[in-house]
């Protein structure tokens, strides 16, 4: 019927099925009412079996409005019916399917929150950040642009269309609930036009707002939200900041941030912009000019430095950042690639063994005139309806996985901050459920469609299942299986290498130990002698805690991720020549017992050394190897470049501390007295980068409210930055491991659980339908045991293929994947053993149950068995 | 024929078969089939409109509006050439099916 004629016929249809059906019960009535009723009675009872003509008119009608929703919602009816009637199969179906999903979508989100999302600016590709380097320079040091240098570039560079500088800056919340430190950055004029960024509320920074005293600030998304609660006139209302006032003139939309990633420093997240008024140096960001390559801008750049010989400009584009997440979230894409086929193989899985318990059901319907096509768009509506409610609550389940995940990350892993369920998670979990209900639907439906009819209904006789279908059943169980091995080998080397890593001896106590960073106002503290009375003042007030054994003060922490690294000269060195690089620690003296670090030789610093007639300095174990190697250094003198002072004798020795992480190479370090380290610049450093660390005997997580309380007794506006356990830091400083070893666990977890309940599945429905072979074989002498170990035995096979396909996949995959493995070879045959072990463990628990049934058979009933 | 969906593959066969002969209305068609099945076939109008509507949809029947003995406008459905077709085609195949239906009973009472 043509489109047209439809549309006309749809037009007075209601019409046409009204007179129809009127005419229908008045006939009705007119051969009851021949047939001896009253004409009462006669319309009564002609409405009684007719029903409500209004359901018959809208049922008549949909044969006409939609073709294929009628078929769609009859077929819906038919699944939902059919899933009805077998409630465990579908609330396995679904469990297993939202855990796959959930689990998937979280990855996924995680993946594409931090690698995949575009960065928010207008063609990122283009924009680079540019710095200077000198191979003299030591230690691969890098900066920015110096203030003539950027002035140079933006005046006279052709290959780049723009150039913007900016610097960071340290900001006190002050008058806050609880005070706290926020960063912050001055920036150009040119800033936000470089990036392509404009706000969602209010504005950035015009012409006007260098003119003036640069008071003016723009906030990230976050800012605006924990600090404003989201008010929609935030614009104009101020903020203080160091105890300045300063005015909101503009919101970023949500996740623009730049920078948005400050490598390995935790908790620095760029919330604020403001004008950067006094220029001077700064790191410098450029947008490419149409084409012209970043060769030539680091050569045209490089050209204009007019520098030292040596020098040189290079650029980063700014998406490189990126680029140090591809490694562990690649391994999590994989994982999520083989927990989603897994779901898939479970479905088809639990599918076909239900298949052909469904074949009789099947096959009358095709008898009855189902074509098909039918066959196969039912199975994949029913398919449809599982993974369409497995959807629903795998986005609900990867809502509190993300909440579990996200936490476990490394600091390094950029714009971690913001990962969030967002519309292209749901568009994945969407394709991911669809891909879930097609793949599994045709595989049961192609094999259902060969099923022939007359088979089908004779197979009620014989309820047998065809040795073809036994065999796909077999195979899927085994992939199955097998990529339960591959994600739990994957899970078992992370874990291992974790540990490896964590047993490495660190060289202190982190147990019983709780740290802060100690950032002081330079408003309020710029004077050192202020700094160092309230350092004082807080350290007493931490000491007077009940429970407090020991509070100190250092420059650095161990696992930090903070550096001092200078050159170090020692007494009888040609100055010309370069020094040993060591990291310089300025400590109080009981740094060592607070921390645990254990004094080889010599003595710790005592309160003593501020009176001390000469400066006093410890050595790590490791500087005084190689400062004065088969020597003793006690005695001997050194100075440090870094404080330009007076030489400093050596008074005692202390083991070696892992600085960056625990599987590295001793670093140098030496250790200066805090007493003696009263000058302006140890003290400007110490404003910004010093910790306090606080020993107790009991748990230091318990300790941190009253940690936090002594401080701002002492000071209400001083912020508690990091406040964590020592092994906090431990933990962190293995993040990376740490968190791929948990999610594949995860991961492996839900593998086997899924496998197991696919096998017993599978094993208790061949039992059921091998009963009347199996009470046959009884009837005929057979003991209860041999069954029993003949059906193991048929299930264990299936477990030693997987197992066997699965490590040797996991071998491969381990091989190829780089996996950053700390001393644990990507082969380590015990952990391949143990899990092949697990397995089949899990494999002789998941059929023991169905095989007990089989000896419970009584003979007599399992021949009658239909 | 109460399960509208699980056998409308014979009640689109019933329906067929009642108009290889004369066009008749949907009243019509209801006592047809009552009358030939002894009573034992009972078509309600809730499954027979949705069915018949269907069948005109899918061009397998056309319908007229017609007025009838007693001068009342009725609508008549007639078996198209494709609905013929249809019919004879899913004649055999039930002959086909019932066949080995009585066949596998009877062998399985043996």
């Amino acid at each position: 019927m043509s489109f047209l004629r439809r549309i006309r016929k749809l037009g007075r249809l209601n019409e046409e099925i009204d007179e129809e059906l009127r005419f229908h019960l008045e006939e009705k009535e007119r051969r009851l009412i021949a047939d001896g009723l009253s004409p009462d009675e006669a319309r009564r009872e002609a409405r009684k079996s007719f029903g409500s003509p209004a359901a018959v008119r809208e049922y008549t009608r949909d044969a006409w409005v939609f073709r294929w929703a009628d078929d769609l919602w009859r077929d819906l009816k038919f699944a939902a019916r059919s899933l009805r009637r077998s409630p465990g199969f579908a609330a396995i179906a679904v469990v297993t399917l939202a855990l796959g999903i959930g689990a998937a979508t979280a990855v996924f989100s995680i993946v594409y929150g931090v690698m995949l999302r575009p960065l928010p600016f207008d063609a990122p590709h283009d924009v680079a950040e540019v710095y200077r380097s000198n191979e003299n320079w030591t230690f691969g040091m890098r900066e920015g642009g110096t203030a003539v240098q950027i002035e140079r570039w933006k005046a006279n560079a052709r290959s780049v269309e723009q150039v913007a500088e900016y610097a960071m800056v340290r900001h006190f919340l002050t008058g806050a609930a609880d005070p706290d430190v926020s960063w912050g950055l001055r920036v150009a004029p040119e800033f936000f036009d470089l990036l392509g960024v404009a706000a969602r509320v209010g504005r950035t920074f015009g012409k006007d707002d260098y003119s003036g005293d640069g008071r003016v600030l723009v906030v990230s998304d976050r800012f605006w939200r924990t600090q404003f609660h989201s008010d929609p006139e935030v614009v104009g209302r101020e903020i203080r900041l160091d105890d300045i006032a300063f005015t909101i003139v503009g919101v970023l939309p949500p996740r623009v941030r730049y920078p948005f990633f400050q490598g390995q420093v935790p908790g620095l997240v760029i919330e604020t912009w403001e004008p950067m008024i006094a220029r001077g140096d700064g790191n410098v960001l450029v947008r490419l000019a149409r084409g012209a390559s970043w060769k030539r801008v680091n050569t045209e750049l490089g050209m204009m430095l007019d520098e030292d010989a040596g020098t040189s400009a290079y650029t980063v584009p700014i998406d490189d950042a990126l680029e140090v997440t591809r490694r562990p979230l690649s391994v999590l894409l994989s994982a999520v690639f083989l927990i989603l086929l897994l779901a898939c193989m479970h479905v088809s899985t639990l599918l076909l063994a239900r298949g052909v318990s469904r074949e009789k059901d099947v096959s009358l319907r095709a008898a009855l005139g189902a074509g098909r096509l039918q066959l196969l768009r039912q199975h994949l509506i029913e398919t449809s309806l599982l993974a369409g409610a497995a959807g629903v609550c795998g986005v609900l389940l990867s809502t509190q996985l993300i909440r579990w995940l996200v936490p476990l990350f490394p600091h390094g892993i950029p714009r971690s901050e913001e990962i969030d369920i967002d519309p292209a998670s749901l568009l994945f979990c969407l394709s991911v459920s669809t891909a879930t209900a097609l793949a599994s639907g045709s595989l049961a439906a192609w094999k259902s469609s060969f099923s022939n009819i007359r088979e089908g209904l004779a197979a009620s006789a014989v309820s047998m299942a065809s040795p073809r279908h036994a065999r796909l059943l077999d195979g899927l169980l085994a992939s199955e299986i097998a990529l339960c091995v591959v994600l739990l080998v994957g899970a078992g080397l992370f874990l291992q290498s974790t540990a490896r890593l964590l047993a490495i001896d660190s060289g202190f106590q982190a147990n019983g130990v709780l740290t802060f960073r100690l950032m002081l106002n330079d408003n309020l503290y710029g004077d050192w002698r202020r700094a160092e009375a309230v350092q004082e003042r807080l350290l007493d007030r931490l000491r007077a805690l009940p429970g407090v054994e020991s509070a100190d003060l250092s420059m650095l922490l161990p696992l930090s991720g903070r550096s001092t690294r200078s050159p170090l000269l020692i007494e009888g060195q040609d100055p010309s020549t370069q020094g040993l690089l060591a990291d310089v620690n300025v400590i109080t003296p009981g740094y060592f017992s607070t921390i645990g670090l254990r004094l080889l030789s010599g003595r710790p610093f005592t309160e003593q050394d501020a009176s001390y007639g000469t400066g006093t300095v410890v050595l790590s174990r490791s500087t005084a190897e190689s400062l004065w190697p088969g020597q003793d250094p006690l005695g001997k003198r050194l100075r440090s470049t870094m404080t330009g002072e007076d030489w400093r004798e050596v008074v005692g020795v202390v083991d070696n501390v892992k600085h960056f992480q625990l599987n590295e190479e001793p670093l140098p370090k030496v250790f200066i007295p805090y007493a003696q380290a009263q000058q302006p610049f140890l003290h400007r450093m110490m404003s910004s980068l010093s910790f306090i660390s606080i020993r107790t005997g009991t748990s230091p997580v318990q300790l941190a409210g009253a940690v936090r309380a002594a401080v701002h007794e002492v000071d209400p506006d001083q912020p508690v930055v990091e406040l964590k356990p020592l092994e906090q830091l431990v933990l962190d400083s293995v993040a990376q491991d740490r968190m791929q070893g948990s999610v594949l666990s995860l991961l492996a977890g839900l593998a086997l659980v899924v496998a197991a309940i696919g096998l017993y599945g599978v094993v208790n429905y061949a039992v059921q339908q091998r009963t009347r072979e199996l009470g046959l074989r009884l009837a005929l002498g057979a003991e209860t045991k041999q069954l029993a170990r003949a059906v193991i035995a048929r299930s264990m096979g299936t477990a030693a293929i997987g197992s066997l396909v699965g490590v040797a996949a996991a071998g491969v995959l381990a091989r190829t994947l780089e996996l950053g493995l700390y001393e644990i070879h990507p082969l380590d045959p015990l952990t391949y053993v143990a899990v092949v072990a697990l397995i089949s463990t899990v494999a002789f628990a998941a059929c023991l149950v169905p095989a007990r049934r089989a000896t419970k058979i009584e003979p007599m009933a399992a021949l009658r068995h239909d | 024929m109460a399960r509208r969906d699980k056998l409308q593959g014979s009640l689109d066969l019933l329906i067929l078969r009642t108009l290889r002969g004369e066009p008749q209305h949907g009243y019509g068609i209801t006592s047809q089939i009552q009358a030939w099945s002894d009573g034992e076939l009972e078509v309600e109008e809730g499954s027979l409109y949705p069915a018949l509507h269907r069948l005109e949809r899918d061009e397998l029947l056309t319908a007229e509006w017609r007025e009838t003995e007693a001068g009342r406008r009725a609508k008549y459905y007639k078996l198209t050439r494709k609905g013929r077709k249809h019919l004879e085609a899913e004649l055999k195949r039930w002959g086909r099916l019932s066949s080995a239906i009585a066949l596998f009973l009877e062998r399985s009472d043996a």
